[in-house]
């Protein structure tokens, strides 16, 4: 069961893992684990943000930028991260 | 656009597998946008026509597999299950088979017909990835195109294989899950089938795996139906019973072995080995490293600001010397030839609107240079990897995880920070970064640094510069310490996987748009709120309120902004600026922190261009020119400083009177240590409030209570760093 070993080593680390730090901890090249990755986020087990642009809600009533605000998710001041968060998603059933 | 006898198609595939491009490519310009039922999502339409036949086509948002966890995953789900297009394309990236290949086997296990459009083959071959696409297609009862969709290879074939396929039965791929799942699986398909409305749904061994996997948007559809809550509860405990017989929850069963079945098969279609380490991982392993990676992240920030401080020097000074000259006096003589020179209304003009608003232009330069760093950082990928390494130093003192997020952000502006402080969980850890990230110095500060570090530290501004950038880093670390260890103690961590996007050149075209984008807010905002903030300042500055002085004709410390700063001024005076022209400065940078910047130009060099002789209009014109070319020769010049080749001294040492001004002012407010002063001044414009728009980001985040916190907290957190800086550095006998 490499994925149950994969989210054990995910949910033992508090907070914010790396893919590649997995992978060292697992012994496996990088490519692999981002396989593994992809397969918990099919299976529902691991949730998806993409920290990209984040919702800014109503930025117009903010002040300044009322007035040139080009709307949530595309305000140019916004840093673009570029990546992508895989959340645990807690499963009431599981039993290891 | 479509009519009645259309074949419906639908495209999926995984976020980013090209999925867009081959929709563009297939339908051309007859698209169509709405919303999906009931939703917020943007449905995508369109058509397109192989040998007469028309087909209508559906974009499904991206999906990594079909059982939905995000909105967006849960329309396509329901709409393949619902709907049963006529053949769904399903766009599987070629340099990633094995991720792309759980949807395209559970789209095939619902008994849809598929082409699978094997995309980006030229990356995949670029990393020596072959894939035996026959093979494949043998494995997976569906035909399978090769694609390069962002070029449109390979579209004509996908549309061919699409006819081939639109009639054709349509196989059931049935993988093998092991004993106990498959027993399982067997009784729940009973179950199913006993109950015809339930059956009806679909296949019934789809069924039973949705049910089985947990899928809550199976659940609630067959809750709806007659009978559907017996079988829920069948399912229930068949769940019960995978995870009692094999010790793993059901769901993590059927992942691991649909894993295995992935696995097995990339292995034998592909030609050569996924590979092992890319370049990109190999870089990772030192740009994220627990002791490597913050040296690392220094270093390049440590070139970003040499290059936004120094390099830009002589196009700083272009500009200044424009604004402040040719441009001042052609108003000027605009104004004398509509007969509107003399008065109060050419004080505005020239004191208020060009003193100001072109006392903030003149960092148009440095703003630029800034956001041209940032767009190449962020287009090659290593803002992420900047992200990890502040991460994992915030994460040692207890500050969430997902923090560095909004921390991010807020280097370029602080109110999408605070919005952005909704991507983190718990109430307690968005209220947290949302005190904290005020601290990271946004870009409207660093003209304030400028031009003080210009003033006082002309030999080491980057340094000083960049230890601003360090400190508020530092402070917003201590106090997230702090809180974290008193009024917001840390909840259980939502743990999480980051995915590190892969090193590329960045893209001319995507960092153009940035710095374009990104520069012309910072333009738009000294024509908006700058000249609106310069006007109010130099009405405050025109209205007498003491002395014999009339409207626009009075002494600027007799004015009513001359009074209410100087009911400031004995607060700050501590701190070694408690003149009422640096208070005054301070009071409207609340507006915005650029501000700061035009009230001292308004408030130190009002008599600037009156005293300067004026040359004539053509040779303003051809000095303007001149000094652009020469500014960019020097700037070239100036480029080897980055990396620490000072060949040459580029900087003018000739203060500027707005420059020579300040100077006099610090040293007078000071006693003589203007540099200390300077640099307390610098840290309070740091730790205070970021401006009027952050406050109300914040109140409307956090309510009015937090928001009184969050600004008498940054208020005192400013006076006490600025109160260390100058009377330590007095006690320590520096400045």
């Amino acid at each position: 069961m490499r994925l149950a070993a994969l989210l054990n080593e995910i949910e033992q680390s508090s907070g914010l893992v790396l893919g590649v730090d997995l992978a060292r901890r697992l012994g496996v090249p990088p490519a692999e684990v981002a396989a593994m990755l992809t397969a918990l986020r099919a299976s529902g087990r691991l949730g998806t943000e993409v920290a990209v642009a984040p919702a800014m809600g109503d930025c117009s009533s903010a002040g300044s930028c009322s007035m040139s605000c080009p709307g949530p998710g595309e305000c140019s001041l916004v840093i673009d991260v570029s990546l992508t968060a895989l959340e645990v998603r807690r499963s009431e059933t599981r039993v290891s | 656009m479509s009519g009645a006898n259309d074949r419906r198609i639908a495209i999926a595939g995984c976020p980013n597998a090209g999925k867009t491009s081959l929709f563009n490519q297939l339908t051309g310009a007859k698209q169509k946008v709405g919303n999906w039922p009931g939703q917020t999502v943007e449905q995508f339409s369109g058509e397109f026509t192989v040998a007469d036949e028309r087909f209508e086509i559906v974009d499904l948002p991206g999906a990594y597999g079909l059982v939905a966890v995000s909105a967006e995953e849960a329309i396509a789900a329901t709409y393949l299950a619902e709907e049963r297009p006529e053949v769904v394309v399903t766009v599987a990236d070629a340099s990633n088979l094995a991720g792309s290949l759980h949807l395209v086997a559970q789209i095939a296990e619902l008994g849809l017909r598929q082409v699978v459009a094997l995309n980006m083959v030229d990356v995949a071959e670029r990393r020596g990835i072959e894939i035996d696409e026959e093979r494949l297609s043998a494995a997976l009862g569906v035909e399978v195109v090769r694609t390069v969709a962002r070029r449109g290879v390979g579209t004509a074939d996908v549309k061919s294989a699409i006819a081939r396929a639109d009639g054709r039965q349509s196989p059931q791929l049935v993988i093998d899950y092991g004993p106990v799942v498959e027993r399982h699986i067997g009784r729940l398909v009973e179950d199913i089938l006993a109950r015809p409305a339930v059956a009806a749904v679909g296949p019934a061994r789809w069924t039973a795996l949705q049910l089985l996997a947990g899928d809550a948007a199976m659940r609630t559809r067959i809750g709806a139906l007659p009978a559907g809550d017996e079988v829920l509860a069948a399912a229930a405990a068949d769940r019960d019973g995978i995870a009692a017989e094999s010790g793993f929850a059901a769901e993590m069963v059927l992942a691991e072995r649909r894993f295995e079945w992935i696995t097995r098969l990339v292995g034998a279609m592909t030609g050569s080995q996924e590979p092992g380490l890319l370049w990109s991982d190999r870089m990772d392993r030192v740009l994220t490293h627990r002791f490597f990676g913050i040296p690392v992240f220094l270093g390049v920030m440590w070139i970003v600001l040499r290059v936004t401080a120094d390099v830009t020097a002589p196009y700083l000074d272009w500009v200044d010397a424009t604004v402040s000259g040719p441009m001042s006096r052609w108003a000027v003589g605009l104004l004398g030839l509509v007969g509107a020179d003399g008065g109060w209304f050419e004080s505005l003009i020239v004191d208020g609107v060009l003193a100001g608003v072109g006392a903030v232009l003149v960092f148009v330069p440095v703003l630029f240079a800034l956001y041209l760093m940032l767009a190449l950082l962020e287009d090659s990928g290593y803002m992420s990897r900047a992200a990890a390494v502040m991460d994992r130093a915030m994460r040692a003192v207890g500050i969430p995880g997902k923090a560095f997020l909004p921390m991010m952000v807020g280097f370029g502006c602080t109110v999408p920070a605070i919005y952005a402080t909704r991507t983190l969980d718990s109430s307690r850890d968005r209220l947290l970064t949302g005190l904290l990230t005020p601290f990271m110095s946004c870009g409207a500060r660093l003209p304030v640094y400028i031009l003080l570090a210009a003033v006082f530290y002309a030999d080491s501004k980057s340094m000083v510069v960049f230890a601003m950038y360090l400190l508020g880093i530092a402070v917003a670390v201590l106090i997230g310490f702090l809180l974290s260890k008193t009024a917001l103690r840390e909840d259980d961590p939502t743990p999480f996987v980051m995915v590190l996007p892969e090193f590329r050149l960045p893209n001319t075209r995507t960092v153009w748009a940035l710095v374009r984008q990104r520069t012309g807010s910072f333009i738009k905002g000294a024509g908006t709120t700058i000249l609106l903030a310069s006007i109010a300042v130099w009405l405050l500055l025109a209205l007498p309120v003491t002395g014999d002085g009339g409207f626009a004709d009075t002494e600027i410390e007799n004015s009513a902004f001359g009074a209410v700063s100087k009911g400031v001024a004995p607060v700050l005076d501590p701190l070694g600026f408690g003149e009422w022209e640096q208070s005054g400065s301070l009071l409207s940078g609340f507006v915005a922190k650029e501000v700061v910047v035009s009230t001292v130009a308004q408030l130190y060099a009002v008599d600037e261009t009156a005293a300067e002789d004026a040359p004539g209009f053509a040779a303003d014109l051809a000095d303007v020119g001149t000094s652009f070319l020469e500014a960019g020769a020097d700037t070239l010049r100036a480029l080897p400083a980055v990396i620490g080749l000072d060949f040459i001294d580029l900087e003018d040492d000739t203060p500027t009177a707005l420059q020579a001004a300040v100077r006099t002012s610090f040293e007078d407010s000071s006693g003589g240590r203007g540099q200390l002063a300077a640099l307390g001044f610098m840290v309070f414009v740091l730790l205070y409030t970021p401006c009027m728009a952050a406050v109300a980001a914040f109140r409307q985040e956090f309510g009015t209570r937090w928001m009184w916190v969050s600004v008498i907290g940054q208020f005192a957190i400013a006076w006490a760093g600025a109160f260390i800086v100058f009377q330590g550095g007095r006690l320590v006998g520096l400045g």
